[in-house]
């Protein structure tokens, strides 16, 4: 009856909204310090300087992204080009150009394990893993991964058999590549998940979504284990801090004509269930950002700066900031102006965390150390 | 497809389940994550320049042998 359904959704509204307002006030309880408070006895980070010590050229179109094999010398790379590069960052050799179906991809993953896989996925709603010793002349064996109904906006490997997939139709999937069957699907989400990132100890994993939440997930029981809200808008990118207690996520601020702010990155606390660290963008968006090795350090990449976009060629340099995730101050980051020539689409730690992969709309990837501070 | 009443409904399974969760103090957790940091900082390898050793970057200085 149309009239009973009308009570049902507003009685449950109200009940889902009660319990809302209970969680925060639950969260605000336990919520007697930021970190930045924890912190403040602490000495800010000495100065830092990145040097981009190499450039890997040949995509012919905007880079998406990046990802290093677990080898820490091994890139690949996803392009508008239509290709998959896998990039020897040593030498900068391309080891394999491999062509995609679809060239809408939106991102790619190298397997995790060893480098004998790596993965695209984009707007045809698929992941497609390509088995780099297969190549004969330039064609790959390839296993489709179907099942979403919409993009796959994130894909990411565990190890070198099992997948995970975030997607435009509100889902997240773990699937096995040996047998290219969906393993587990996850519900939850009320929007486009746009993000993933699987823990540390890989037995959960976090994704952010459209509907302004981030939310932590159990890999095996395919369990929501906890919502994150306290971002106004979409939450394109997280990142899990590598202590396993903690995550950063880059989201959209809601336009206000004052603040000016566009996007922010939160840190949010996984035990205490709060948000604990945020800093805001203004006039640029974060795009991209990942930990290094210790987790004391967050880069993060950007869009190319408004205000010097060259309307020629719509196109403008972009930076990376790095911020000490203990003081999250943005007056003591270290900026490394005009990483790019365009926005940033992806950045990347190696896993032996020594060296960092950043990717642009600029056809280009580069591979930077730490320098000497006052040297280089 | 869902219906609104179950979309809602299972919304409120998820939040009844959530508002279950034991949470610490802040201040009890952020230090831990401190610790780590703190911790792990001196391995850092981007926190700090690469040894000649380390690094597969470094510009390679070639001999001229005439």
């Amino acid at each position: 009856m149309m009239g009973d359904d009308k009570v049902n959704v507003e009685k449950l509204r109200e009940e889902v909204e009660s319990l809302k307002e209970k969680i925060m006030k639950q969260r605000k309880e336990m919520c007697d310090s930021t970190l930045a408070d924890v912190t403040s006895s602490i000495s800010p980070l000495h100065r830092l300087q990145f040097k981009a010590k190499r450039t890997l050229k040949g995509h012919l179109s905007k880079v998406f992204s990046c990802n290093w094999a677990k080898d820490s010398k091994h890139v690949v790379s996803a392009s508008q080009d239509g290709k998959l590069i896998v990039w020897d960052s040593h030498s900068t050799h391309k080891i394999h150009a491999i062509p995609m179906k679809s060239a809408w991809v939106m991102s790619c993953s190298f397997s995790q394990k060893s480098a004998r896989f790596v993965a695209s996925g984009g707007l045809d709603n698929m992941c497609t893993v390509y088995a780099l010793q297969s190549r004969k002349d330039n064609t790959y064996t390839s296993q489709e991964l179907m099942a979403h109904t919409g993009y796959v906006s994130c894909c990411k490997f565990i190890d070198d058999t099992d997948l995970m997939t975030a997607s435009g139709d509100m889902t997240s999937a773990l699937w096995d590549i040996t047998t290219g069957k969906l393993k587990t699907l996850y519900h939850g989400h009320s929007a486009d998940v746009m993000s993933i990132s699987i823990a540390p100890d890989k037995r959960t994993f976090i994704t952010g979504a459209c509907d302004a939440t981030a939310k932590l997930w159990d890999l095996r029981d395919g369990l929501c284990r906890q919502s994150f809200a306290g971002t106004e808008s979409d939450v394109n990118v997280v990142v899990f801090h590598p202590t396993n207690l903690s995550f950063a996520c880059l989201a959209e601020l809601q336009d206000e004509a004052d603040a000016g702010a566009d996007s922010c990155m939160c840190l949010f606390d996984l035990r205490s269930d709060n948000k604990v660290g945020e800093t805001r963008a203004f006039r640029f968006s974060f795009t991209s950002m990942d930990f290094t090795k210790s987790g004391r350090l967050a880069v993060v990449g950007t869009s190319a700066d408004p205000s010097l976009i060259n309307p020629a060629t719509n196109t403008g340099p972009s930076k990376m900031i790095c911020y000490d995730v203990l003081k999250f101050d943005d007056k003591n980051a270290t900026r490394i102006e005009k990483a790019h020539d365009h926005t940033i689409s992806q950045i990347n730690v190696s896993y032996d965390g020594s060296a960092l992969c950043s990717c642009s709309h600029d056809t280009l990837l580069k591979i930077w150390t730490a320098g000497h501070p006052r040297t280089d | 497809m869902s219906t609104r009443v179950e979309l809602l409904q299972n919304e409120l399974a998820q939040l009844e389940k959530e508002v279950k969760m034991e949470r610490m103090r802040t201040s009890e957790t952020t230090s831990e994550i401190v610790q780590f940091c703190q911790k792990h900082q001196q391995q850092d390898r981007l926190l700090r320049p690469l040894t000649v050793a380390e690094n597969p970057y470094k510009e390679k200085k070639s001999c001229a042998v005439l």
